[in-house]
This record gives structure tokens, sequence and C-alpha cells, in this order.
């Protein structure tokens, strides 16, 4: 009988160790990478040009969508940027195909249209870059919250630009969920998409 | 006469092994020793560039080279300027990210300490090339000549590739 009684206990605390194992694994499964923005925020909208056709945020509506805040002069932190949401969308898969990647310079003096959309194709067939006025650049950087800078060099580049370099992530609903700091790699990404996939 | 002539040859066999003694330290005397390794560019297209404002005939296309620069040399160096055929200006940059905010640096000439080593990689250092000449291609090599203050110039080749 008290063997019974030890055999129950053991089977007992082993089962109840399987479940708070499994428990912490679920919760780490839904917790997110990225900065949280909790509430979600309305995610602002926007009309900006591209290279085919101005582009509304609200187009995109039922898609994830990633907004990269940068400039085409950048030959270092931007590309290095880009080329992590290009990862992040291929180690995806086909689900990638829910993802919109929207790059907008923060350089409308010099970016025109045509050069951010070959430049944004560049890292993915499907990524779209995107420029306006400089009153528009202001107010859309101004709504998620992007500090860009000029600062003037002896060069023939005239001038670079300091900005924010954090990824905006948006869900299917049109709602501001995430900042990706510009540290994160594309296998923590592809952990937050995936989440916000399945909600 | 015989002992003068054995005197002799023994200060001229000394005064000789002191000659060769030198001229062995001058052959390795202490200085810098440049090595640059593991080159490669960021693929580029420049079909959309257009003149860079204000410098008709320059491209505004950039990109960026990355590489190691050892200097296994007992005294220190300086690289002082770059060039490239591909670009019509390259210049030594050093990228800076501090609470999410990217920031990058023109640097006149960037120093080579003894016994150091020097990487440049995306978020960091970078040798940035101005007005762009043509594509660079996945695959393609590309040529860039590094010149330092003490050493004589390194030419090296980098392959580009994509992002």
């Amino acid at each position: 009988m008290q063997r019974k009684i030890v055999w129950g206990l053991a089977v007992f605390f082993i089962l109840a160790l399987a479940g708070l194992v499994a428990h912490r694994q679920v919760q780490a499964n839904n917790t997110f990478n990225g900065t949280v923005l909790n509430p979600p925020v309305p995610a602002a909208d926007f009309v900006l040009a591209s290279d085919h056709e101005d582009i509304h945020l609200s187009d995109f509506r039922g898609k994830i969508v990633l907004l990269y805040f940068g400039y085409t002069y950048c030959p270092d932190v931007c590309p290095l940027t880009l080329g992590k949401l290009a990862q992040t969308v291929q180690g995806l898969g086909s689900p990638a195909q829910d993802i919109q990647v929207i790059f907008i310079s923060v350089d409308p003096e010099r970016d025109t249209p045509q050069k951010l959309g070959q430049y944004a194709r560049g890292f993915a067939p499907g990524f779209i870059g995107v420029t306006g006025t400089p009153q528009a650049i202001a107010s859309v950087t101004h709504n998620y919250g992007i500090f860009y800078q000029k600062t003037n060099i002896q060069s023939p580049t005239n001038y670079l630009i300091t900005h924010t370099s954090v990824v905006v992530v948006i869900d299917r609903k049109g709602q501001w969920r995430l900042l990706w700091p510009e540290d994160l790699q594309p296998p923590a990404m592809i952990h937050d998409i995936k989440i916000l996939e399945r909600q | 006469m015989k002992k003068n002539l054995e005197l002799g040859g023994k200060w001229i066999g000394l005064i000789v092994i002191s000659v060769l003694l030198t001229c062995a330290g001058c052959t390795s005397s202490p200085g810098p020793k440049i090595q640059v390794t593991g080159a490669w560019v960021r693929a580029v297209n420049t079909q959309q560039a257009t003149s860079m404002p204000g410098m008709p005939g320059m491209t505004d296309a950039t990109s960026a080279v990355y590489l190691t620069i050892q200097n296994t040399g007992s005294q220190a160096d300086r690289l002082v300027s770059v060039t490239s055929a591909v670009a019509q200006s390259v210049e030594i940059h050093q990228s800076q990210v501090q609470n999410n905010v990217a920031s990058m640096q023109k640097l006149d000439n960037l120093a080579l300490p003894a016994k150091s080593t020097i990487q440049f990689q995306p978020g960091g250092y970078h040798l940035m090339l101005i007005g762009v000449k043509r594509n660079l291609n996945p695959g393609d090599k590309i040529t860039v000549n590094l010149q330092f203050d003490k050493s004589a110039p390194i030419l090296i080749e980098a392959e580009v590739r994509g992002p």
C-alpha cells in the first residue's frame, strides 16, 4: 500500500512538472521579442508616392505591414535592416504574401520615387519605397515617433542623415502593435510575425 | 710580422662580423606590417541613379566596402585615403547606433595601432563608395586601393554580395 502511495505521488509530480514546462513553452511561444504597444494604437494613415502610384497605408489592411524609415544614400545601416527584413520574409515562406514592407524615405530632397522603388525591390521583389513632400515626411515620422536630422559634411554627398532605426509593425487590422529595435535579428522577427498571424 | 698579420686578420674579421650584424638588423627593423583580408562590397543598381545635386557627372549611387585590416607590426600606422575605379570618391566612415538612432561619421583617417585588428563590418566602420559608376552585381569583383601613412599602398579585390 505504501509503495502504491509513493508511486502515485511520483507520477503526480512528474505530470505536474511536465504541465509546468508545457505552460512555460506556450507562454514563450506567445511572447513578443519586440517592444509591445499596450494597448495597441491605431496606425496613422498616410499617403506617399511610390514609383507606380500613390500609396495609402490603409491599402494594406488585411496584411501585416512593416515600416522602416531611412534613405538611399545610406550605404550601411539601412541596407543592413532592409536585408534583415528580406531574410525575415524569406524565412516565413508562403505566409510572406501576407507581409508588406514599406521603406519610407527621410530624405525627400534627394530620394525620388523611381530611385526608392528600385532600391526597395533590390532587397525583395515586393518591397515598396515611398517618399513625399518634406511636410508629408515630417507628418508621418511624427506620427510614428521617428527622429531624423541632416548633418552637413565636407563630402560630395553634402550631408548625411541621423535617423531612428526601428521597424514599426502593424497588424492586419491596422493596429500598431510592435517596435522592433535595431539589433533584432530575423529569427526573432519571424517569431513575432507568427504570433500576429495566429491572432 | 706573422703576429701582426694574425692580429690584423682578427680585427678585420671583427669589423666584417659587426657590419654583417648591423645589416641584418636593418632588414628586420621595427615598423607597421599591414594585411587586408575578407573584402566584400554591397551590390548596387545604378539604373535609377541621377547626378549628385550640384555635382554634374557624379552619380548619386552609393555602396559600402567591408574588410579586415591587421597591423601585425610593432609600429602604428594610419589608413589615410582610399580609391576605387568603380566610384568617383571613397570615404572612410563609421556608423553608430545608440538608443536605436543611427548616425554616420566621416573620418579623415583611421588609426591602425601596432598589433591590432580593425574590422570593417555592417553597423560599424565601412568604406563608403560615392558616385558608383556602374551596377555592382552579386559575384562581380572590384578593386580598391588603400593608402597608408607609413606603409606602401595595398590594392585589394572585393567580392560583390547581395542583400
